[in-house]
């Protein structure tokens, strides 16, 4: 009786501790995605001064990790996070991850965001071609129309350097599966007033 | 006269038998030392020198790399930023290790998407399901006591 009693002690104190720690991540990404709402909201308050101070200067070089870069609003799936810095995994438990290196949303180039399955793209699968994205940097408001849609390996070479403004989202598939993601799920999205460029791909 | 012959015999006896006994217990015997090899002694000398000599290369050779690290040297092979242009300019034999082996944390043209997977809700479903199951397992291990004997009453 005392060995099942203990063994069922000792499986409950685990459970706890495995249960708490988890709880304890999901609760720093929350706060953590409520500090970068904020201080995003500070940032844009001080948009104009900044974009003065770094005009000719490269957007993407004094970025640091974990720092706030965009706001991304997807009305259909009614997303509403704020984009941080970085892909890492301390990053992406706090928001959606902007890839260094690669163009912000609206600037040149391609702009890489990537999320958790599990929490912030956890709805990503529900968008269907022509279904509009938004988002939002300190350069301005970038409207997106979604025109590409595919599921591959996750080692495909699906990062890729793009002359005109190309938004794509990343996060694992399928979604919904506990357990590793062998597969990608990625998002392509041109801006509104540039549909010339949808037809390469 | 036999007892003053036997007295004598007996003090003799325990003279003659007094250093035997001695080196018996006093046991540490220090045996005598070797002639010095003067040659051995040379040769152990020049050794730990060569020793010596050959710590201190490779100590001015990590202060060498040290010094190139904080000079922005980089090493051969090594992934390289390119902050105007926000590119990475790699060396392709390190870009195809590097694919291969780690997750992608910057953009690189022909990289894998970022790893997005995430451990969390299985280690959240195990804790609660180890949980419930550890409360099962004592709850059963409860109702499995027999009740206790009930005393009788003294007549």
């Amino acid at each position: 009786m005392h060995r099942r009693a203990a063994l069922g002690l000792s499986l409950v104190l685990a459970g706890v501790a495995l249960a708490g720690w988890a709880g304890a991540a999901y609760g720093r990404g929350w706060l953590a995605q409520s500090h970068a709402r904020a201080e995003w909201e500070a940032k844009l308050a001080h948009a104009a001064v900044e974009r003065a101070r770094n005009y000719g200067a490269s957007s993407t070089a004094s970025l640091a990790e974990g720092a706030p870069v965009a706001r991304l609003l997807v009305p259909k799936i009614s997303l509403d996070d704020i984009v941080l810095e970085g892909v890492t995994a301390e990053v992406l438990n706090g928001g959606p991850g902007h890839l260094p290196g690669s163009a912000l949303p609206g600037d040149e180039g391609n702009a890489v965001v990537s999320a958790h399955r599990d929490r912030h793209f956890r709805r990503l699968g529900e968008l269907a071609l022509g279904d509009t994205v938004v988002t939002e940097t300190e350069a301005g408001r970038t409207s997106w129309r979604v025109v590409g849609r595919k599921v591959v390996h996750k080692d495909a070479p699906v990062i890729r350097r793009e002359s005109g403004r190309v938004l794509t989202l990343t996060t694992c598939w399928p979604i919904g599966y506990l357990g590793g993601a062998p597969e990608r799920l990625i998002l392509r999205a041109v801006p509104l007033d540039a549909q010339s460029v949808a037809a390469r791909y | 006269m036999n007892r003053r012959l036997l007295i004598a015999l007996s003090a003799l006896s325990i003279f003659a038998a007094a250093s035997p006994a001695a080196a018996q217990f006093t046991t540490v015997v220090a045996p005598q030392k070797k002639p010095v090899d003067q040659a051995a002694v040379l040769e152990q000398r020049r050794v730990a020198q060569a020793r010596a000599d050959t710590s201190h290369r490779a100590t001015m050779q990590e202060m060498s790399a040290w010094v190139d690290s904080v000079a922005g040297a980089p090493k051969p092979g090594t992934v390289v930023a390119d902050s105007a242009t926000g590119d990475v300019a790699t060396d392709s034999a390190t870009v195809t290790a590097t694919t291969k082996q780690t997750a992608t944390t910057r953009f690189q043209d022909g990289a894998r998407a970022p790893n997005t997977a995430s451990a969390l809700p299985i280690l959240l479903i195990t804790g609660i399901g180890m949980t419930l199951f550890g409360l099962g397992v004592i709850f059963t291990s409860r109702r499995a006591v027999p009740a206790p004997a009930r005393r009788r009453r003294a007549p």
